[in-house]
C-alpha cells in the first residue's frame, strides 16, 4: 500500500480549504436550505413551543444578519442609521412572524439569505480567484450579480410571506427550493467550465420547475411547469450538444481553453460558430431571449406571483451573467471569430426587445404583459452585452447595473400585482380601473414602477437605460466605426412603443373610474405588503437622482 | 440662488400639497398660490437684476472655476502661496487646459501628457477645468448670468448647471407668471374643485418646476431630466381633468413627445462621447461642436430636429396639438400653448443652431425650415378658419403663429432672430390669454364651444369682451399690440435674409391676412350680433377671472408700445448666437 506523500496530497487537494472559504456564501445558502427543510419537518404545521422558540431565535438572527449586512455595505455607519435599520428589521421581521403561523419558516430562509449577502459583501474587495481547478471564479462581475440575486431572493421571501395561497402549505419546502435555486444561480454567474455551466443551469431549472408548480391542484401552474420542463429539456439538450462539440475540438471543458482555441484563428471556425450558437440556445432560454422566449409568458402567467417575480429577476440576471462570460470567451480577440458576435448579439437584442414589446401591447393579463415586458427588457440588457467591449467596459457594467435596477422596478411591479390580486382576486389590467382612488399608495407605487420600466427620469429605470444607450453609442468596432448606434435607435423606438402598454395600466388606475355606482371599499392595509413595496419604491426613486455611487460600484466589474 | 429657488419652490410645494389631506382644499390652494407667487417673485428679481447688468456671467464663473480647479489640482490652499514646484505644475496643467478647441475634439491628450496627468492625480481636475475653460470661451457665455454650478453625478461628469440669458429669461418669467395666473384661474373651475384637487395642484406645481428647469438648465443631462419631468404631470393633467376625449389626447401627447425625446437622448449621448474629455456642459460643447465632422452635424441635427419639431409643433408633427389643447383643462391648455410649445423653439435656439451650425445653416435645412414654416403659417391659419370649435380654433392659431418663429430663425438676421424669439414670448402671452378667454365662457357658463351657437356675448358681458378683444387683436397682429412687433420684425428679417429669397416674405404675408380673417370672424360670431336668450343669465367676468386676464392684456399693450422692454435683454444673447453660427452659412 502506497502512502500518498504530503506534497502529492497538497497537489490533489489543491487549494481546497481556501476554495471552500471562497464559496462560503454558497455553503451558507445550502445550509440554510437544509435548515429550513429540517426545521419545517420537525416543527411544521404546529405552532407548538418548538415553533415559538425557533421563531424568536430566527427573529433575533435576522435582525443581527441585517445589521451585519449594513456593516459590510457601509462600514462606520452612524449609530442613528444602524438603529433605524435594526428597528426596521425588528418591525418587518415581526410582521412576517405575525402574518402567518408559519412565518418563521420564511424568516429562517431570510436569515440564510442575509447571511450569504453579508459574506458576499465582505469578500467583495478580494482579488478575483479561480476555484476548484478552474470550475468557478469569484470576480467582481460575479460578486455584483450575486448581490442582485440575493436581494431578489430576499424580496421574494418577503413577497411570498404576504402571498395568501402560500400560507400553511409546505412553506418549508418552498423556501428550501428557493434557496437552492439561488445557490444554483450563484454557481451560474461564476461558472467557467462547461460541466459547471451545465450542472448549475440544471440545478436552477429543476428548482424552478418545482417552484412554478407550487400550488398543488392549480392546473395552470402545473401546465406552466410542464411547458417549462419541455422547453428546458430541449434547450439544455441543444446546449450540451454545443458544449460537447467544444470538448471535441479542444479536449477540455474549460472556458479559458476555449477562449485560447477561438482566438487562435482556426480552420474549424465554422464548427466553432455552430457550437457557439448551440450553446447560445441554452443561455437564451434561461434569459427568455427571442427566439427562445416562448415559455416565458405561459410560465410567468401560470406560476404563483412571487415565483414569477423571482424568476423574471434572478433567473434572467444569472442567464445574462453566464451569457456575457461566454460572449467574452467566444469573441476573445479581434481576429479569432468567424462570426461578428457584437452584431449577432445586437440583432438578437433588437429582435428580443421588439418582439417582446409588440407582444406586450395586446395583453390583457398584467402578469402576462409583464412577462412580455421582461422579454423586452432582456433585449435592452443584451444591448450592454453586445457592447461588452465598449471603452472602459461600459457595456457589461451598464448591463449589470440595469439588472439591479430591473430587479427593483420589476419586483416592485409584481409585488403590487400580488397585493391587488390578493384584494380583488384578479390580475387583469381592467381590474386596475380606478385603483388610484381606492388604494392611492399602491397605485402611486405601481405608477412609479411602470414609469421606471418605461425608462423615464427621475427614476432608476432611466439611469439604467441611459447607461445602456451610452454604451451602445460609444461602442466602436475594429475599424473605428460606431457600429451599435442603430441598436440604440431601435431601443429608443422600442421605448416609445412600450409607453403604450405601461401607460395603459397607469391610465386605468388614475384616468378611468371603476364601475358606475359601485364603489369598492378602500383596500385594507396589508402592512407588510406595503412595506415591501415601499422598500423597492424608495431605491427606484433614489437611484434615479443619486446613482453615482452604485453606478461606480457597477463600473469596475472585470471578468476573471 | 434665485434660479434654484424659482425652480424648486414649486417642487417643494408640490410635495407639501401631496402630503396634505385631500379635504383641505383651501390650504392646498393657498399653498399653491403662495408657491407660484414666490417663484414669480424670484423670476422677477432675476429679470430686474439681469436688466441692471448684475449677476456673474457664465464666462466669469467658468474662468474663476478654472483657477480654483487648477489650484486644487496642485494642492494650493488659501493663505500659503504656491511653491515653485506647484506653480510650475499648475502652469503646465494650465497649458493643457487652455488649449484652443481643435478638430481633435476638446483637446485629446498625447500619451505622455495623460501619463503625466495620471502621475499628478489630476485627471479629474483636468476634465472639469477643461470643460469650464471651453465654456468660458464661448460668446454666449458672456450673456448667461446667475450661474449656479454644483457637481451632481461626478462619475459621469453630470453637473447641476443653471443660468439664464436674454433668450431664456423672458420664458422663465412668463412661466412663473402664467403659473400664478393658472392657479388663480383654477380656483373657480368646478371640475378641479370637485375631483382630486390635491392631485391637480400638486401636478401643476411639479409641471412648473420642470418648465422653469428646462429653460435654465445648461447641462444636457439636467436639461433632459427637466424635459421629461414636464411630460408626466402634463399627461395626468390632461388625462384626469380633461374633456371627453382626454384619454386619447393624453396618450397621444405622451407618445409623440417621448419619441422625440428619446431621439434627443441619443443625440445628447453622441455629443457627450464626441468630446474628449466627455462632457454634458452645453456651453462647453458649443466651443467644440463646430469642429465635429459634417456627418456628425447632420445626424445630430436630425435627431434634435425631431425632438424639438414635435414640441413646437412643426407640420406634419402637429397632430397631437389640437387634441391635447382641446381636451386639456383651461389652465393646462394655457400652459401648453404658452410655455410647452416654446420648449421646442427654445431648443432650436439653444441647442440645434449652436451645436450643429454646419447642418443648421446648410441649404437643405434652411429650405426645410422655410417650407415647413410657411406651411405652419398658412396651413395652420386655414385649418383654424375651418373650425367651429372655439378652442380648436385657438389651438390651430398656435400652429400658425409658430410658423413665424421658424421663418425668423431661418432668416439668421438680427431682426429675424429677435423677431422669432419675441414671437415666442408674445405668443406665450396672447395664446395663453385666448385659452383663458375661451375657458371663461366654456368652463362655468356656456359649457359648449360651438362658434356658430354663440353671438352677442358683448351685450351680456361687456368687460369680459373688452379684455378678450385685446387678446384677439394681439394675436391678429394689430399695431400697438405685441403680436405686431414680432411679426414685423420677422418679416423685416426675412426680407434682409441671405439664406432665402424675397418670395418667402410675399408668401408669408398671406398668412397675416388669413390670421386676420379667422380671428375677426371668430370675434364676430362670438361677441357681436344679437344676443341669444340662453346667454342672458351670464354673469360678467369674476374677480379671479379678471386677475388672470388683466395682467396678460397689460403685457400685450406694454410690449406693443414698448417692445424694447423685452428686446433689450434678448438682443445681445441672440446676436451672439448669430455670430457663432453664421460663419458656417454655405459651408
Amino acid at each position: 500500500m502506497e502512502w500518498i506523500s504530503a506534497g502529492r496530497f497538497a497537489e490533489l487537494s489543491h487549494g481546497f480549504p481556501g476554495d471552500l472559504v471562497a464559496i462560503a456564501p454558497e455553503v451558507a445558502l445550502a445550509t440554510a436550505a437544509c435548515a429550513v427543510l429540517l426545521l419545517d419537518l420537525g416543527l411544521g404545521g404546529t405552532r407548538g413551543r418548538g415553533g415559538g422558540v425557533v421563531a424568536a431565535l430566527a427573529w433575533v438572527a435576522a435582525v443581527v444578519a441585517l445589521h451585519r449586512v449594513l456593516g459590510a455595505v457601509w462600514p462606520g455607519a452612524p449609530l442613528a442609521a444602524q438603529l433605524a435599520l435594526d428597528l426596521g428589521g425588528v418591525l418587518v421581521f415581526g410582521l412576517m412572524l405575525a402574518g402567518a403561523p408559519n412565518g418563521w419558516v420564511g424568516l429562517v430562509a431570510l436569515v440564510g439569505t442575509l447571511y450569504a449577502l453579508e459574506l458576499v459583501l465582505a469578500r467583495s474587495g478580494d482579488p478575483a480567484a479561480s476555484l476548484f481547478r478552474a470550475m468557478l471564479v469569484t470576480d467582481r462581475f460575479a460578486t455584483f450579480f450575486k448581490v442582485v440575486l440575493l436581494l431578489g431572493t430576499a424580496a421574494t421571501i418577503l413577497a411570498s410571506s404576504v402571498y395568501r395561497p402560500m400560507e400553511d402549505r409546505r412553506v418549508g419546502e418552498f423556501h428550501s427550493v428557493l434557496l437552492l435555486a439561488t445557490m444554483g444561480m450563484f454557481l451560474m454567474v461564476g461558472a467557467t467550465d462547461a460541466v459547471m455551466v451545465y450542472m448549475s443551469i440544471e440545478l436552477v431549472s429543476i428548482a424552478s420547475f418545482v417552484l412554478v408548480a407550487w400550488p398543488r391542484g392549480d392546473r395552470s401552474a402545473a401546465e406552466a411547469s410542464l411547458k417549462y420542463i419541455v422547453y428546458s429539456a430541449v434547450a439544455s439538450g441543444v446546449m450540451v450538444y454545443g458544449l460537447s462539440l467544444f470538448y471535441g475540438m479542444t479536449g477540455s471543458t474549460n472556458l479559458a481553453d476555449l477562449t485560447r482555441f477561438t482566438t487562435r484563428g482556426q480552420p474549424e471556425a465554422g464548427v466553432v460558430a455552430i457550437a457557439s450558437f448551440l450553446v447560445l440556445a441554452g443561455f437564451g432560454y434561461k434569459m427568455a431571449m427571442v427566439p427562445f422566449h416562448f415559455w416565458a409568458p405561459d410560465v410567468y402567467q401560470g406560476a404563483p406571483t412571487p415565483v414569477t417575480a423571482y424568476l423574471s429577476v434572478t433567473s434572467k440576471a444569472a442567464g445574462v451573467a453566464i451569457f456575457a462570460r461566454f460572449v467574452h470567451a467566444f469573441t476573445g480577440g479581434p481576429s479569432g471569430s468567424l462570426v461578428d458576435w457584437t452584431q449577432v448579439v445586437a440583432v438578437l437584442a433588437a429582435l428580443t426587445m421588439t418582439l417582446g414589446n409588440l407582444a406586450a401591447l395586446w395583453q390583457g393579463n398584467l402578469k402576462r404583459m409583464l412577462a412580455y415586458s421582461s422579454v423586452a427588457h432582456v433585449g435592452y440588457v443584451l444591448m450592454g452585452v453586445a457592447a461588452w467591449d465598449a471603452p472602459q467596459g461600459a457595456g457589461l457594467n451598464a448591463a449589470a447595473f440595469y439588472l439591479l435596477v430591473y430587479f427593483l422596478m420589476n419586483m416592485g411591479a409584481f409585488a403590487v400585482v400580488l397585493l391587488v390580486a390578493d384584494q380583488v382576486g384578479s390580475e387583469e389590467v381592467e381590474t386596475y380601473r380606478g385603483l388610484g382612488s381606492r388604494a392611492p399608495f399602491t397605485a402611486l407605487a405601481m405608477s412609479v414602477f411602470l414609469i421606471a420600466l418605461i425608462g423615464l427620469p427621475p427614476t432608476a429605470g432611466f439611469v439604467g437605460k441611459f447607461q445602456l444607450f451610452a454604451a451602445a453609442i460609444d461602442h466602436v468596432n475594429g475599424v473605428g466605426r460606431h457600429d451599435l448606434v442603430w441598436l440604440a435607435v431601435v431601443a429608443g423606438v422600442n421605448t416609445a412603443i412600450s409607453v403604450y402598454y405601461y401607460m395603459r395600466v397607469v391610465k386605468n388606475m388614475w384616468l378611468e373610474h371603476g364601475e358606475e355606482g359601485v364603489r369598492e371599499p378602500a383596500m385594507g392595509p396589508p402592512i407588510l405588503g406595503h412595506l415591501t413595496v415601499l422598500m423597492l419604491l424608495v431605491p427606484v426613486l433614489w437611484l434615479g437622482v443619486f446613482f453615482g455611487r452604485v453606478a461606480q460600484a457597477a463600473r469596475s466589474l472585470s471578468l476573471y | 440662488m434665485l434660479i434654484t429657488l424659482s425652480t424648486f419652490i414649486p417642487l417643494a410645494a408640490a410635495v407639501l400639497v401631496a402630503l396634505l389631506p385631500g379635504q383641505a382644499r383651501r390650504t392646498i390652494k393657498a399653498v399653491s398660490l403662495v408657491a407660484t407667487l414666490a417663484a414669480f417673485l424670484c423670476a422677477t428679481l432675476i429679470l430686474r437684476d439681469y436688466y441692471a447688468g448684475r449677476g456673474e456671467t457664465l464666462a466669469e464663473a467658468s474662468r474663476a472655476r478654472v483657477e480654483v480647479l487648477l489650484n486644487e489640482a496642485v494642492g494650493v490652499t488659501g493663505e500659503a502661496g504656491p511653491t515653485v514646484e506647484q506653480r510650475e505644475r499648475r502652469e503646465w496643467l494650465r497649458s493643457l487646459v487652455e488649449r484652443p478647441a481643435g478638430p481633435e475634439g476638446a483637446g485629446g491628450l498625447a500619451a505622455d501628457e495623460s501619463a503625466r496627468l495620471a502621475e499628478f492625480k489630476a485627471a479629474d481636475s483636468y476634465r472639469l477645468a477643461r470643460e469650464a475653460f471651453l465654456a468660458s470661451t464661448v460668446e454666449q457665455a458672456r450673456h448667461l448670468r446667475f450661474t449656479e454650478w454644483a457637481p451632481w453625478i461626478a462619475q459621469f461628469g453630470i453637473h447641476y448647471l443653471m443660468a439664464v440669458d436674454g433668450l431664456s429669461l423672458p420664458l422663465v418669467w412668463l412661466t412663473a407668471l402664467l403659473s400664478v395666473l393658472c392657479v388663480v384661474y383654477s380656483f373657480g373651475v368646478t371640475k378641479v374643485n370637485e375631483t382630486g384637487t390635491k392631485g391637480y395642484y400638486s401636478l401643476f406645481l411639479l409641471l412648473e418646476t420642470g418648465l422653469i428647469g428646462v429653460f435654465c438648465a445648461l447641462d444636457f443631462f439636467l436639461f433632459y431630466v427637466f424635459w421629461e419631468i414636464v411630460l408626466l404631470p402634463m399627461y395626468f393633467l390632461i388625462g384626469v381633468w380633461g374633456g371627453p376625449r382626454r384619454i386619447y389626447a393624453a396618450i397621444k401627447f405622451f407618445i409623440y413627445t417621448l419619441v422625440g425625446s428619446v431621439l434627443m437622448l441619443l443625440a445628447m449621448l453622441a455629443f457627450y462621447f464626441a468630446v474628449e474629455p466627455h462632457s454634458f456642459n452645453v456651453i462647453a460643447l458649443m466651443a467644440v461642436a463646430p469642429h465635429f465632422p459634417r456627418d456628425f452635424h447632420k445626424w445630430a441635427f436630425l435627431a434634435l430636429f425631431f425632438a424639438f419639431a414635435i414640441k413646437v409643433p412643426i407640420f406634419p408633427f402637429h397632430t397631437w396639438l389640437p387634441d391635447a389643447h382641446v381636451e386639456a383643462p383651461t389652465a393646462v391648455s394655457a400652459v401648453l400653448a404658452g410655455i410647452l410649445l416654446k420648449m421646442g423653439g427654445y431648443g432650436f435656439f439653444r441647442f440645434s443652431w449652436p451645436l450643429c451650425p454646419v447642418a443648421a445653416l446648410s441649404d437643405t435645412w434652411i429650405g426645410v425650415f422655410v417650407v415647413l414654416g410657411l406651411v405652419n403659417l398658412i396651413y395652420g391659419a386655414l385649418v383654424a378658419m375651418a373650425q367651429t370649435d372655439f378652442k380648436k380654433l385657438v389651438a390651430y392659431s398656435s400652429v400658425s403663429h409658430m410658423g413665424y418663429v421658424l421663418l425668423g430663425l431661418a432668416a439668421m438676421t438680427p431682426a429675424g432672430v429677435n423677431g422669432a424669439a419675441l414671437q415666442m414670448f408674445n405668443h406665450g402671452v396672447s395664446s395663453a390669454m385666448l385659452f383663458f378667454v375661451v375657458g371663461i365662457i366654456y368652463d362655468e357658463r356656456a359649457h359648449h364651444r360651438d362658434l356658430n351657437d354663440f353671438g352677442g356675448i358683448f351685450q351680456q358681458m361687456p368687460y369680459y369682451t373688452g379684455i378678450a378683444i385685446v387678446g384677439f387683436f394681439a394675436s391678429l397682429g394689430l399695431p400697438g399690440l405685441n403680436g405686431f412687433i414680432s411679426e414685423v420684425l420677422v418679416f423685416l428679417g426675412a426680407y434682409e435674409a441671405r439664406t432665402y429669397g424675397h418670395w418667402v416674405v410675399f408668401v408669408g404675408v398671406t398668412g397675416v391676412v388669413l390670421t386676420a380673417a379667422y380671428i375677426l370672424w371668430a370675434v364676430q360670431r362670438v361677441y357681436l350680433g344679437p344676443l341669444q336668450d340662453k346667454y342672458r343669465g351670464f354673469a360678467d367676468i369674476r374677480w379671479h377671472e379678471s386677475v388672470t386676464l388683466v395682467p396678460l392684456a397689460f403685457l400685450c399693450v406694454l410690449v406693443g408700445v414698448w417692445p424694447d422692454s423685452v428686446l433689450r435683454g434678448m438682443r445681445a444673447s441672440l446676436e451672439s448666437m448669430i455670430s457663432m453660427t453664421w460663419p458656417f452659412f454655405g459651408s
